[in-house]
């Protein structure tokens, strides 16, 4: 056997050392993700105009017009500008609700994996209600009822990746509440409450924030498709759905218009894809050596 | 009305094109558009919204497309030609008394609506008694306040008669408005004309799936021997502008009505469409809440109105495709200048230092493009003069229920439009106005409401009209947000699109060019 194949360990040694070379890709999509992370922070200090100034005379001006770095919009609004505060949206919602959605999800999924019985019943059916529900029809009653600001957004987009991240989370635990050092730990005498906190959520933990990482992607796309349908954050306060949504209506002749946020856009979620992707597979590695 | 292909002059050598290609033209014989009406042929139509409905009390007002249904299935006794005289349609002739208080018509013999009630005297009285009765609560009743009642001579005559003459009654009854049209009585009974209209009309109604289509098929029994040309026309709601446009360009559909800007430039350039427009009244406006603070200060609307640039918002949302304008009117009357409030951003803030205090309001927009740029080009623009506006998007139908219910700060608005807007304007601005929505009240306003409605003297009347519109200014009782014209951008095998005020396609005139459209198959 050793001499055809090869031990467990080996071979995941092996893949181990294929998976964490990054690679350039990597690198690039990291880099790519801070320079928007501190472009979004620092797009006050800018010397650009405020992202709804408007160029009384110049409107979808062309890239490099009149000082319009990337041109102008329908109404004369900078789109660098634009731009840059759309990204504080943008990173803003990405990240902080699928924090929201890990905070809600893992709760419930610990819960439901640890406990088992009638609370994992009550959890997996209102998880599962959730998930039967449309999800873009959550998020338009919740703007529609709430109105349209970045809270009720973040909100609403956490509690609805929640779901899947509890799920994700009640079988990590099930899992691993099955192990030996659990018994271990309950042996010596540690309470539900430590076990909890000690034991599983250390192991979960590092699977979620992974996880996150691919919602993230998700949540950015999603909050450009609410932008699109004019229910992301309210004016004047711009965002990247609603930059691509406003460029649609002069596409033929104006193409910067919505082709730039476009491409910001889809470059970002590259980005945290490929990140989020590279981590799953060291993780994936780490497991195997468990 | 007036057809545009292009607004630019041609070149010498495109106008020589032009000559060869006649030449060519006479020598081959005459395209098959020259040969006249042909038979035959469905038409799709692309609108803008869903129709709201057809009956004048069930839907409460005339939906921005309902009209190209309602002049295809129903006809009027009268239409009205350029020059604003009557064109027989359902009556033959109307004659008036010496006093002008009493006008005697006389109707058609022989004409039976759809469903095979005969057309006479008692449809029409029903008709109007039925949207006079202060019971039914008719929203457009308010423009129809001079007519005291509608009277049954004999079988094929009716009389309507005045409270005082009224020089626009004329203009009322050939208008393409609700009350215009007359109705099936028995479909009006039975309660079935709001979602299935029947009239006397060229085209019979077939099908109305919501958001989808309706479907209308030719009369067959149509009193116009020879008339409609089209064998069946499908208007189809395309809420999404480009998709609409896009449609046209594929021929999907043969005729859009649009009012993007982008699209009806493109259009003119385009030798496959044909751009149809004309000028109405009724503009568009943010209506302000004068009832509450800080609104009920003048100093604070006019303060707003200097802060406000219509130019820039025709020219940025509409591309200059539609009107500037400094009245209500749509062009008749004409009252020039009116003391409109140019955009004046130190005057804005010089009335706002005056006041003293921070104004910061809330805007209430339709969720379409068009009502989410007017409302960030507001918002940037008050910023500037130091006015905060909050934007709140809404559904139309909750915009309008808002300002109904006087919940509202500013608004957009479209002001409805008639063929004469004195009456309406007399609700809508007068302090005891039925529909004063924005709680506005002024002697100086309701005194020239009052000359207008009394007057019955042209030039007089004119002058109150235009006294109303410079006191709107004055006071600044709303904001303009551009004249209404309207665009219809058709392909060019569809002929016979005439002369309508309104956005309209009137499918009974509309036939196909044959060779064109064979042409088209094959492809």
């Amino acid at each position: 056997m050793s001499a055809t194949g090869c031990s467990i360990r080996a071979c995941g040694g092996g893949a181990s050392r294929v998976d964490r070379k990054a690679g350039g890709v990597f690198w690039l999509a990291v880099a790519w993700l801070a320079l928007v992370a501190v472009l979004a922070v620092s797009a006050a200090w800018w010397p650009l105009p405020a992202p709804d100034q408007i160029d009384w005379v110049r409107l979808t001006a062309k890239p490099g017009d009149g000082g319009h770095l990337l041109g102008t919009d329908n109404l004369g609004r900078d789109i660098a500008a634009r731009l840059l505060f759309g990204a504080r949206v943008s990173l803003f919602v990405g990240f902080l609700a699928p924090c929201i959605g890990l905070l809600a999800g893992g709760l419930l999924g610990i819960l439901a994996g640890f406990y088992r019985g009638t609370i994992d019943a009550l959890i997996v059916v209102v998880i599962d209600t959730l998930l039967a529900f449309p999800r873009l029809v959550l998020l338009l009653v919740v703007a529609f009822v709430f109105g349209s600001s970045l809270f009720s957004l973040t909100l609403s987009l956490g509690i609805v990746i929640a779901p899947s991240l509890a799920l994700i989370v009640r079988a990590l635990t099930i899992r691993i509440a099955e192990r030996e050092f659990i018994l271990a730990a309950r042996a010596a005498g540690a309470n539900d409450a430590a076990i909890i906190l000690r034991e599983i959520l250390p192991n979960v933990l590092m699977p979620m924030l992974v996880y996150m990482l691919v919602m993230t992607g998700l949540v950015i796309v999603a909050e450009g498709s609410l932008g699109f349908l004019g229910l992301s954050v309210a004016s004047p306060m711009p965002s990247w759905g609603g930059m691509i949504a406003e460029g649609r209506d002069v596409l033929a002749e104006h193409p910067h218009v919505s082709m730039i946020p476009a491409a910001v856009m889809f470059l970002t979620v590259l980005a945290v894809n490929l990140i989020g992707d590279r981590m799953r597979g060291w993780l994936d590695v780490r497991e195997s050596q468990l | 009305m007036y057809a545009r292909n292009d607004s630019r002059k041609p070149p010498v050598w495109a106008k020589g094109l032009c000559l060869l290609a006649l030449v060519a033209i006479l020598v081959q014989g005459a395209p098959a558009s020259a040969s006249g009406p042909v038979q035959g042929g469905s038409l799709t139509v692309g609108i803008e919204e869903d129709f709201v409905g057809f009956d004048p009390i069930k839907a409460r007002f005339l939906g921005a497309m309902d009209r190209n249904v309602l002049l295809a299935v129903e006809e009027r006794l009268f239409d009205l030609d350029e020059k604003g005289n009557l064109v027989p349609e359902l009556a033959l002739s109307a004659s008036t008394s010496p006093d002008g208080k009493v006008w005697t018509i006389l109707l058609r013999e022989g004409v039976a609506f759809h469903d095979g009630t005969p057309f006479n005297a008692d449809a029409v009285v029903a008709h109007w008694q039925r949207l006079l009765d202060p019971k039914n609560r008719y929203l457009g009743r308010s423009a129809l306040e001079p007519i005291e009642s509608v009277t049954r001579a004999d079988d094929h005559t009716v009389r309507f008669t005045l409270k005082r003459p009224w020089i626009h009654f004329k203009i009322q009854i050939g208008s393409a408005g609700f009350a215009s049209v007359i109705p099936s009585p028995k479909a009006v009974q039975e309660d079935t004309q709001n979602r299935a209209p029947v009239g006397t009309g060229p085209f019979v109604f077939k099908e109305w799936v919501r958001n989808d289509r309706l479907v209308l098929a030719r009369n067959p029994n149509y009193w116009r021997k020879g008339r409609p040309y089209l064998d069946t026309v499908v208007f189809r709601p395309m809420p999404d502008m480009q998709a609409r446009f896009s449609a046209l360009q594929a021929g999907q559909a043969d005729a859009i009505v649009t009012d993007r800007g982008t699209h009806i430039l493109q259009a003119r350039e385009d030798r496959t469409l044909k751009v149809y427009s004309g000028d109405y009244a009724g503009p568009y406006a943010f209506l302000f809440n004068s009832s509450k603070p800080p609104l009920n200060d003048p100093r604070v609307r006019r303060a707003l109105a200097h802060a406000w640039n219509q130019e820039f918002l025709v020219k940025a949302d509409f591309r200059g495709t539609i009107p500037v304008v400094t009245d209500p009117y749509g062009g008749s009357p004409a009252c020039g200048d009116s003391g409109y409030r140019k955009h004046d951003l130190a005057k804005a803030k010089e009335l706002l230092a005056e006041y003293g205090q921070p104004v910061a309001l809330e805007l209430a927009h339709t969720n379409t493009p068009r009502g989410k740029e007017a409302g960030e080009i507001a918002q940037r623009l008050f910023k500037e003069a130091g006015v905060t506006l909050t934007l709140t998007p809404l559904a139309p139908g909750e915009v309008f229920r808002k300002v109904m219910n006087g919940e509202y700060q500013i608004s957009s608005w479209r002001f409805s439009d008639y063929p004469d807007m004195g009456p309406y304007l007399h609700e809508s601005l007068g302090s005891k106005g039925r529909v004063n929505f924005s709680g506005y009240a002024s002697p100086a306003m309701d005194e020239h409401l009052l000359a207008q409605a009394t007057s019955n003297d042209a030039e007089a009347r004119k002058k109150a009209l235009c006294g109303v519109a410079r006191t709107i200014n004055e006071d600044a009782v709303f904001l303009y947000l551009g004249g209404r014209r309207f665009h219809i951008l058709a392909r060019t095998d569809v002929q016979g699109l005439s002369a309508t005020p309104h956005p309209v396609v009137r499918v009974g005139d509309v036939w196909l060019a044959g060779g064109a459209r064979m042409l088209q198959n094959a492809r």
